[in-house]
Parts: structure tokens; C-alpha cells; sequence
């Protein structure tokens, strides 16, 4: 086992490496500069040359990124060009946000798409399972930012029962203020369990052994709880882990219309003031969050399914 | 506190007819019917039934309201408010390094300046009382009254002659150091007196020195815990100091128990929330969330209005929009070709379908400050001059326009769209590029960022109240932003802005202002639109809130109802 | 027919007798009502999709005049008779505009499906099958792209190329491809230890031969229900760009755009953003149809996002 996680840990290096390289580059391909965009009409030559020699950044740009890797090993990665303060600290407080968001969308959808997914095995090419596989591509297929703002509308307007945005205070506030957001983010989420639960579920369900204890005469519950959902588990599971890559990213419109104050709205600003330090340690965090993530799903696989050899 | 907004019905004032909102709506829509009418538009989503005309009735257009004026009774004590901001404190509270409104309108709240500038054009007295200039105007001494930080230490001169030389460090001050260049040194006369000597006659000088960034620090806890935890921990002796601010989330202050204005301020706390959405941030007033948000979208003010319990503060800014040209590019040196834009541009109509009538139309190239001469008319409306004016000039059948515009902006987009159509009209074909607003500012000020440009609505805006800085970077290039990139170079003008910044004569500075004003609308650099207002929206519990043509709100004078 | 109606049909058949042959019978209708609508579903999907890009290709043949013909005095206006989708803040039909922005949308979200697919595809199923340094170079490189944060790699390239969909072009198939191959990719290392394969090559086949007829069609069955997801995802990946202002150049109507300016009245003028987000909904309904169908005719269902 630590072999393993050894063997992981290496592979995942050049991952990182050509992740930080691309992100080093792309960024200092786009135009603009962030100490004109600090000074905006004040911006005179002579003001951005010397807010540029301030900065840091009329240093050649080889010795820039080698300071920012021999820094990041140590988990320092420099002070942000705009907020002036460590970009460690702003990463560490955002991060909070957009994990908690995270899992309590990754706990709605399972909420949602179970009990639909055996639903809709069990009445299986019935209407009711084409019902409720259409309403669910509804959501599948809304814009997100459209899906939220109509639920804003709806429970927070109209019902009152929630607040139309921000992070709230205290855990209880914090759950408050994420439900919105992580409603929204679990109803694009849940179609895509759906549908694996579901082929899960039906799979096994046809599985000789779940027949031969049926013709024994236990009682469904039974099979269905224990076999079904444990073998379920698994795809779940790959299916979680492929898309985190992808939902990480979908976070920071959510961020932006919720005013959550998460990585992902960190991440659009930071690049809109290019400022280069938070950029680079924002994508390496999400690059090795993806990693982790991977690893954590290979691990969770071998834990589900016996017949996974590492 | 959660009040739910009623909506009353409006009599239509200003305009039924462009915008087109509901016309319906002569019964009283009910609560009810407003809550039957939202149910039904998300259920649309949930169920595709198709609801009726969402949100009931909305008529009407408020327009804009004055401020809040003088207070509807006496003040009372305490209470909280809470804020929706459009913005946060990105930048830390020293006031010497925040160079985004941001931080900015939060460092009013928390320190003083010498004079301080406030609804009208003239500086008022802050933490000095009163001040004379030397005959050649050189040397100006300020008489300090007693006022004390929020740490109980007293401000004295020692203070002011330390963030007054900070101010004219542009070593220290690099985001503003043009305004403060024309300060020497200071001199301390006395614990209650102190002499700022110029290095040449400066008309400028008394209005720059009211600006945010001369406010006035506590030298030994500058000096002890340096900028940096400055910045996070910030002391002044404005109404407010800050107890709390969580990054990206919201600030909060509490009254400065030594204020040196007494009574004030009647609040007992002020959350500053950041909210990015427009949209909510409107709901979030409307649902009683949050008792006063900004920035509000130009097609809700009408649907506030409509709000019980809310009104829309619109109130002058020392903003403006135009579209800038580069006179570089060809065919855009032949000034016919300029003026025909000019009057191809039908400003009414923007104004009264994409700002819903809250701006107005400008007849300069600059913002309305101190020395705006009101009476030069703006560009009229005349296709029939455009075309004349394009059959004379040096591309009578007309070019293609690259114009790029910031993205995200929807009104900007708008007015551009309008244009758009309007141009083809006298055959000029404009191709829309819309660019982040970061890619595209620095490239057009240093005349590399196409042929033509316009920017959101509150990015240029003067940082004082005089008009010799904002004149200066918008039409002389020796200001170092080659005229906002459009490389316009009027050697009379650029004599005449000279002459103002060396002159105490009220009268001639008005003078030189009009002409200078004149000359660049004739020859126009650019197609100046419209001067922007600022959109607040604020429950009616909240009295005496306003915003100052320089953006920020004098905090300290509000006072919450009930 | 399902699993489940066989397996008991089988069972009702062997416990003999007539009520078991009944139940067979009546198992065995059932299966065939499950295919009867399996079937129409897939022709519904295709229908839905047929129709509208066919609305939306032929405009201006039925009828569609300028979807930027502005009419400042008929803004905002609720959907009537003239206007079946109401009008937008400059008097704009918005139904001509998402007949009109359909192009965009689709012939983005199709070709930068297929091109991905194509090439991710081939490269997955090389580098499954050689195996060796080719392939771990690829499972590295794959890796790294998918690890990336796509949204700093688009945010960057819109940047960088400037207005309109050009970088929204670059940054999916930068990325897409990854995907598809990691996909196929899997997929061959189970597929090729299979006893055809191993028939194959004992008959002195050649690998381009063995690749391509016989192994890449059973790979990328995969592949092809998860194609009708992405082209839904590239669709709404242009609606948050629009969101975030760096989507289409306006006044185009892409979809995406059409929903983000109709999001700054949706508390006045719902119709504005909500009837377009509805179109992309329906389309995503008309794709799922079709991906659904076509997972049930190979006979195995496949999970819409790939994996299993």
C-alpha cells in the first residue's frame, strides 16, 4: 500500500510540473499588465515601470517561475500582486468555501439520484423511468447561471426560506447560504449519477445471484440494500471522480452569482488583474486537488471491489 | 429582519413608451398575485407550464430621486445597516496605497483629510478649521482643530506633516503621485498649525489635498507596525473604525468613540457585504436582506421604484463615457470624420432605452466638475449634417470601424449596438470587439489598442474636485497617457491647461476651462455620450443616506428608522 | 430485452405449465413494449435535433428576417402573436435571434465534439493497444491536460485571441481530445485481450487492420453515448463564457449570449433569458434521447459520462 502511494506520488510529479509550466506561460501570453491595471488612468509610464520594479516583475521571467516552484515546495507562494497579503492565506480561507460547497453538492445529488436511480431501474423502460430521466436532462441542460437565479427567485423571494446570496456566519449560516448554490450545482450533478446508478442497479439486479436469492424468497429491500447499492457504489464513484476535474471549474460561475467568496471567484479575478502569484497557486492547487481526487477514487475502487488489484 | 417588499402601482411619469415594461396593471397586484406570478415563472423551469406575464405589475418609471435630503425628524441612535457593495476591499485600507474604489470608499469612513470634498464644488473643513495662502500662493497654512485617532491619541501636526510629505512621495504615493507633485515640504508652526510650502503656484493644490490618499495617518503606529499591517489594521480619526473584515466576504465598522464631530455617527455598526451579481444585489434589497445596494442595473431602477419601502438614489458622479477614437488610425485624422460621428449619434434614444433617462447627455470631453461651462451645446442628433460632413471628408463612402468595448458590460454593449446601427447609416461599418477590460485598457493608453474604444461606465472618473488633472490625461499627451490614447495634441490647448494649473484666478480658470472645453468638442477626439450617474437603491427606514459626486457616502450622517 | 424480463422468462418457461407459459408470454410482450419505446425514444431525440437544426439552418427560407433588426420602440415586449418569444431591451425578435444563434451553437458544439472524438479516439486506441512508452507518454499527457483547470486554460485563451469563439474553439479541443482518448484508451486494454483480437493476430492480421476494423468499433461505443453528453456541455460551456462577457462578439445571438443579457431582466422581462435557456434545455433533451438510444441498441447501457 505505500508502495503504491509511493508509486502514485512520482507519477503524479510531471503532472505537476507541466501543469505549473503551462500555467507560467499561458498567463504571461495574455496581454496586460497587471500594474497598469492597478493604476488604471493613472497609469503613466513612469508609474508602471516603477510599480513593476516594486512588484517583482521586470525580472527575466525563467528566474520568475523558479522562485515560484522552489516556493510553492515549501508552501509559500509569494504575496498576491493586488491584495497584498500571502496568496497562501487567501487559498487557505477561499478553500473552505468551495470544499464545503463541494461535498454538500456531491451529498444532494446523491440525495437526489439514488432514490431515482432505483426508481427508475426497477420500473424499468416504464414511463415513469423515461419521466423521470427528461426532467432530469432539464436540469442536465440549464445554464447554470440561469438555474440559479430562478432558484433564488423561487425559495428565496417567493418562499423566504433562504438567503438570496452570500457565505453566512458560523456553520449554521454557512450551510444556509451554501444550499442554494450547492441545490444547484447537485441538480446538474444528479442526471449524471442517475444514469450510472441506474445501469448500476439494472446490472445487477440481473446478476444470477440477486435472482437465485430472490427465488430463495428474500425480501427486495434486502437485496436491494445490500448487494445493489454497494456494487452502485462503485461507479458512483468513478463517475464523481471524472467530473471533479470539470466541476471544479463550473464552481466559479456558481461562486460568481451566489457571491460565495470560494477559489473559483478567486480564480476569474485573479486572472482578470493578472495577478500572476495567485494564478499560478490557485492552478497548481486545483491541479493537484484533481490528483489527490483521482487517487482518493483508485483507492476507494480497490476498498469497494475486492476483485481491484492496485 | 426580513420585511417582504410589496409592490404599489406607480403613475407613469417620465416614459411609456420605448420601455415597454408591463403596460397592464390597472388593479393593485396583491401580494398574492405577485407570489402566484413567481411560483408559476420557476415552475416554468420545473415543469414547462407557461406562466403568465411574470412579476406582476411593474409600471411605470420612477426616474431618478434626489438625494435623501435633510432629515425627515430627528436622528436616532444605533442600529445596524447593511450594505450590498458591488465592490470589495481588495486593496487593504492604507490610504496611501488603494487604488481601487474598493478600499477607497471605505478609507473615507475611517479617516480624515485636512479639507474634505463633499456634495458641492468647493472643499469644506475637515480636520483643519480654516486655512489662508501666502500671496504668491506658495505656502498655505492649515489650522488644526482638536481631534483624536480612534486609538485616543490626539492628531497633531506632527501627523499631518507626516502624511502630507507621504503624499508628495511619489516614491510612497506612486498610484497618485501627479496630484500630490507640487507639494515641497511641510513645515510645523505650531501643535495646532502647519504650513505646506509649494514648489509653484498649484490651483489645483487645495482640492488634491482633500483627496483619500493626503488623509491623515497616526505617525507613531505607521512608523511601529509599518504599511503592510497598516493596511490591515488601519487607524484614523474618521466616524468609523473597522472591527472586522473577512476577505472577499464583508467589512464591518463601528463608531470611532473619539470622533470629533459629537452625535455623529448615530449607527451602531456597518456591513459592508460583497455581493458581485446585479442581480443579487437587487434582490437581495428587495428582500429586505440588505437596507442599501449599489451599482444597481440601469433596466431595475424602475422595478425598485416600484418596490414598496425602496427608492433609487440616482446622483451626479465626476464620471463620464465617450467613445474614445484614435486619431492615429486612418481615416480618423480627418476631423470632418469625427464630427460626422459626433452627430450621428442620437443620444437621446440611448438614453432613454438602455439608461432608462438616468445619465446625462454630456457637451464635453471631460466630467462635469468645478469648472463645467453648461451652456456649450452638446452635438445634436442630425443624420442629415453627418452625411454633409462625410460627403466632404476624406472617406465620403465611408470605412470600417473596429470598437472595442469591455466585455461583461450590458449597457455598455447597448449603447453600443445603437451605434452600431446608427453609423451604418452614414457608412461607417462598426465591427464590435469586445475585450477584457484588463487586455484592453493599457493597450489603448499607450495607442496600441485599435481605433477606436470605450470603457464601463464608472472606470475614468476624476479623483478631485478640480479639473486640471482629468483635463490634463484626457487631452494632453505630456501627461503621459498620450490623451487617453488618442494621441490628440492641441499645443493651444495644451497651453491653456497650463495656464489654469498656474493661475488663482477663479475667473480665468473658468475662462480657459470653457474655451478648452469648446475647442476639444469641436474637434472632437472622441464622441463624448453621456455624464453617468450613480444608481443607489435604499430602504426607506434609512434616512439621510447619500452619495457625493465623488462616490463615496457620508456614513456618518445616516441614521436608520425604526 | 432487459435482464430481468429474460431471466424470468426463462424461469416461467422451465417451471412449466400453463400459467407459466402465460407468464412467459406475458414477459415476453412486455420486453417487446420496452423495445417499442426504446425505439421511439431514440426517434424522438433524432426528431427534436433534426427539427430544430433544420429551423435554425434554413431561417431566412422560413421566413426569418435580421436578428439584429432593432426596434427601440417595441423593447421589452411579452411574448404575442408578432412575437412568439417577446422581444429583448432594443426591440430585437428574440425568436429570430435563437433561430439565428442555433447556427453558432450547434456547429460549434457538433464539430468540436467530432474533432475531438475523432482524434482522441484514434489516439487512445493506438496507445491502448501498442502499449509500451507510447502509451504511457499519452497517459501522462492526459493526465496533465485533464488535471489542468480548464477554466484558467479557457480564461486564458479567450484572453489571448481576443473576441469571439475562436478561443472557446482552441481551449475545448485542447481539451476534449483527452477525454475520448482516456476513454478509448480503457476500453482497448480490456478489448484487447479478447479471443478475436488474439484470432487475429495469430492470423498474421496487421495492427493498423486489427486497430481499426475489427477493435475500434466495439471501443468507441463508449465514446459515442458520452459525444451526445459533450454536446450539450460545449453548448452550455458557451453560455457561462457569455456570462463571463468573453463569449460571442455581439450583437450575435448565440445562445449562450441570448440567456446572459436576458439575465439582467429576468426580474422584469422573464422571456428574455428564460425562452433561449429552454431552447438549449430542449436540445440537451433531444441529445440525451438520441445518446440514450443508442446505448440501448448496443445492447448494454452506458453511463452518460463515460466510465462504468
Amino acid at each position: 500500500m505505500g508502495a503504491y502511494l509511493l508509486k502514485r506520488a512520482v507519477q503524479a510529479i510531471p503532472v505537476l510540473i507541466g501543469i505549473s509550466l503551462a500555467a507560467f506561460v499561458l498567463i504571461h501570453l495574455v496581454p496586460g499588465d497587471p500594474a497598469q491595471i492597478i493604476l488604471g488612468a493613472q497609469a503613466t509610464p513612469k508609474a508602471v515601470a516603477t510599480l513593476n520594479q516594486q512588484l517583482g516583475l521586470d525580472r527575466p521571467l525563467v528566474s520568475q517561475y523558479l522562485d515560484f516552484i522552489t516556493g510553492a515546495v515549501h508552501f509559500d507562494f509569494g504575496e498576491s500582486i493586488i491584495q497584498k497579503t500571502s496568496v497562501g492565506g487567501i487559498i487557505g480561507s477561499r478553500a473552505e468555501v468551495t470544499l464545503l460547497l463541494l461535498l454538500y453538492s456531491v451529498v444532494i445529488s446523491i440525495l437526489i439520484a439514488v432514490p431515482l436511480a432505483i426508481v427508475s431501474a426497477l420500473r424499468r423502460n416504464r414511463p415513469l423511468d423515461h419521466g423521470i430521466r427528461f426532467f432530469s436532462t432539464l436540469t442536465f441542460a440549464m445554464p447554470s447561471f440561469l438555474l440559479g437565479l430562478l432558484l433564488i427567485l423561487f425559495f428565496s423571494l417567493q418562499l423566504e426560506l433562504l438567503p438570496t446570496s452570500g457565505y453566512g456566519d458560523g456553520f449554521a449560516g454557512h450551510l444556509r447560504g451554501l444550499t442554494l448554490p450547492a441545490l444547484t450545482v447537485g441538480l446538474y450533478l444528479a442526471p449524471v449519477l442517475l444514469r450510472t446508478l441506474r445501469v448500476g442497479v439494472i446490472d445487477t439486479l440481473g446478476t444470477e445471484y440477486v435472482e437465485a436469492a430472490r427465488a430463495r424468497g428474500l425480501a427486495r429491500p434486502r437485496i436491494l440494500f445490500k448487494h445493489v447499492l454497494k456494487n452502485s457504489a462503485i461507479s458512483t464513484v468513478t463517475v464523481l471522480g471524472l467530473n471533479v476535474g470539470f466541476l471544479l471549474s463550473g464552481l466559479v460561475v456558481i461562486e460568481n452569482v451566489f457571491s460565495l467568496p470560494g477559489l473559483g471567484s478567486e480564480l476569474v479575478s485573479s486572472i482578470v488583474n493578472r495577478d500572476y502569484p495567485t494564478i499560478q497557486a490557485l492552478t497548481l492547487v486545483f491541479g493537484v486537488s484533481v490528483v489527490v481526487i483521482n487517487l482518493l477514487t483508485d483507492l476507494l475502487y480497490a476498498y469497494l471491489d475486492p476483485r481491484v488489484r492496485l | 429582519m426580513n420585511k417582504d417588499r410589496h409592490k404599489k402601482v406607480r403613475v407613469a411619469s417620465m416614459r411609456t413608451s420605448s420601455s415597454g415594461i408591463h403596460a397592464s396593471s390597472s388593479s393593485r397586484p396583491s401580494r398574492r398575485r405577485a407570489r402566484w406570478a413567481g411560483l408559476l415563472s420557476a415552475l416554468l423551469v420545473l415543469g414547462l407550464v407557461l406562466s403568465a406575464c411574470g412579476g406582476g405589475g411593474a409600471t411605470g418609471a420612477g426616474g431618478g430621486t434626489d438625494p435623501a435630503e435633510g432629515s425627515a425628524g430627528t436622528p436616532v441612535k444605533g442600529g445596524v445597516l447593511k450594505f450590498a457593495r458591488s465592490l470589495d476591499v481588495d486593496v487593504g485600507l492604507n490610504p496611501i496605497d488603494a487604488p481601487s474604489n474598493g478600499s477607497i470608499f471605505v478609507i473615507q469612513q475611517i479617516f480624515d483629510q485636512l479639507v474634505e470634498a463633499e456634495a458641492d464644488s468647493e472643499v469644506h473643513p475637515g480636520l483643519a478649521t480654516k486655512w489662508e495662502s501666502s500671496q504668491d500662493g506658495l505656502h498655505w497654512t492649515f489650522h488644526l482643530r482638536d481631534a483624536k485617532f480612534s486609538n485616543g491619541e490626539p492628531v497633531t501636526a506632527e501627523d499631518v506633516k507626516f502624511s502630507i510629505e507621504r503624499f508628495a512621495d511619489p516614491k510612497l504615493n506612486v498610484n497618485y503621485s501627479t496630484l500630490g507633485e507640487s507639494i515641497k515640504d511641510v513645515e510645523v508652526v505650531d501643535p495646532h498649525t502647519v504650513t505646506i510650502n509649494l514648489s509653484h503656484v498649484d490651483a489645483s493644490f487645495l482640492d488634491n489635498v482633500a483627496m483619500f490618499a493626503a488623509a491623515i495617518v497616526p505617525k507613531k503606529v505607521v512608523e511601529e507596525v509599518g504599511d503592510k499591517a497598516f493596511s490591515e489594521h488601519p487607524v484614523g480619526s474618521g466616524p468609523f473604525e473597522l472591527k472586522e473584515y473577512v476577505r472577499g466576504q464583508k467589512t464591518t465598522l463601528v463608531p470611532n468613540p473619539n470622533y470629533w464631530r459629537k452625535g455623529e455617527p448615530y449607527l451602531n455598526e456597518v456591513v459592508f457585504e460583497y455581493v458581485p451579481d446585479a442581480n443579487t444585489r437587487v434582490l437581495k434589497v428587495r428582500s429586505g436582506e440588505a437596507q442599501v445596494a449599489d451599482a444597481i442595473p440601469y433596466n431595475q431602477v424602475a422595478a425598485l421604484e416600484g418596490t414598496e419601502g425602496l427608492e433609487v438614489q440616482s446622483a451626479d458622479t465626476l464620471s463620464w463615457t465617450s467613445v474614445f477614437l484614435n486619431l492615429k488610425k486612418p481615416p480618423l485624422e480627418d476631423e470632418k470624420i469625427r464630427q460626422a460621428l459626433n452627430y450621428a449619434t442620437p443620444k437621446e434614444q440611448i438614453l432613454e432605452s438602455v439608461l432608462y433617462g438616468h445619465a446625462e447627455i454630456s457637451n464635453s470631453n471631460t466630467p462635469k466638475l468645478k469648472y463645467w461651462d453648461e451652456s456649450i451645446p452638446p452635438y445634436p442628433y442630425d443624420i442629415a449634417k453627418a452625411k454633409e460632413l462625410m460627403a466632404e471628408s476624406s472617406s465620403p463612402d465611408g470605412f470600417n470601424l473596429e470598437l472595442t468595448i469591455p466585455a461583461g458590460e450590458p449597457a455598455v454593449q447597448q449603447t453600443i449596438e445603437i451605434l452600431k446601427q446608427e453609423w451604418a447609416k452614414i457608412g461607417v461599418t462598426v465591427n464590435i470587439v469586445p475585450k477584457e477590460f484588463g487586455a484592453m485598457f493599457g493597450a489603448w493608453l499607450e495607442g496600441k489598442g485599435g481605433m477606436a474604444a470605450t470603457f464601463p461606465p464608472l472606470a475614468l472618473s476624476s479623483d478631485t474636485l478640480s479639473d486640471d488633472e482629468i483635463v490634463a490625461i484626457t487631452l494632453d499627451p505630456s501627461a503621459g497617457l498620450n490623451a487617453l490614447g488618442t494621441s490628440y495634441d492641441n499645443p493651444k490647448v495644451n497651453r491653456l491647461i497650463r495656464e489654469a494649473k498656474g493661475t488663482l484666478d477663479e475667473e480665468k480658470r473658468a475662462q480657459d476651462f470653457a474655451e478648452i472645453q469648446q475647442i476639444a468638442l469641436d474637434e472632437a477626439p472622441a464622441v463624448p455620450l453621456f455624464f453617468t450617474q450613480s444608481l443607489t437603491a435604499v430602504g426607506s427606514e434609512v434616512k439621510n443616506f447619500q452619495t457625493f459626486p465623488i462616490g463615496w457616502w457620508p456614513l456618518r450622517e445616516v441614521w436608520l428608522e425604526g | 430485452m432487459s435482464a430481468e424480463a429474460s431471466a424470468g422468462e426463462t424461469l416461467a418457461f422451465k417451471l412449466g405449465g400453463p400459467a407459466g407459459r402465460a407468464t412467459a408470454a406475458r414477459l415476453r410482450k412486455r420486453a417487446a413494449g420496452e423495445r417499442r419505446w426504446a425505439k421511439a425514444t431514440l426517434w424522438a431525440g433524432i426528431a427534436i435535433v433534426v427539427v430544430i437544426a433544420f429551423v435554425c439552418f434554413a431561417g431566412p427560407l422560413l421566413g426569418f428576417a435580421d436578428p439584429n433588426q432593432q426596434n427601440l420602440t417595441q423593447a421589452l415586449r411579452p411574448p404575442s402573436l408578432e412575437h412568439p418569444f417577446g422581444t429583448d431591451t432594443l426591440g430585437r425578435d428574440i425568436l429570430t435571434r435563437v433561430v439565428y444563434g442555433g447556427r453558432i451553437d450547434l456547429t460549434f458544439a457538433v464539430v468540436m465534439t467530432l474533432i475531438p472524438f475523432v482524434l482522441g479516439a484514434l489516439v487512445g486506441a493506438i496507445a491502448g493497444y501498442r502499449g509500451g512508452w507510447l502509451d504511457t507518454v499519452v497517459n501522462r499527457l492526459v493526465d496533465t491536460v485533464v488535471a489542468f483547470p480548464f477554466i484558467v486554460l479557457i480564461l486564458a485563451i479567450v484572453t489571448i485571441t481576443g473576441p469571439g469563439l475562436e478561443g472557446a474553439y482552441i481551449g475545448v479541443f485542447a481539451v476534449g481530445w483527452a477525454l475520448y482518448a482516456r476513454m478509448t484508451r480503457g476500453e482497448m486494454l480490456v478489448e484487447r485481450e479478447r479471443e478475436y483480437i488474439f484470432a487475429a493476430r495469430t492470423l498474421g492480421y496487421s495492427t493498423p487492420r486489427i486497430v481499426f476494423r475489427h477493435a475500434l468499433p466495439n471501443v468507441i461505443r463508449a465514446s459515442i453515448v458520452f459525444s451526445m453528453a459533450d454536446i450539450v456541455l460545449n453548448i452550455l460551456l458557451l453560455s457561462s463564457l457569455s456570462y463571463l462577457g468573453l463569449g460571442a462578439t455581439p450583437p450575435s445571438p448565440e445562445w449562450g449570449a441570448l440567456v446572459a443579457e436576458g439575465k439582467d431582466v429576468l426580474l422584469t422581462a422573464w422571456w428574455v433569458a428564460t425562452l433561449p435557456g429552454l431552447v438549449i434545455v430542449l436540445v440537451g433533451i433531444g441529445f440525451s434521447l438520441i445518446g440514450d438510444g443508442i446505448a440501448d441498441r448496443f445492447g448494454r447501457d452506458f453511463s452518460l459520462t463515460g466510465g462504468e
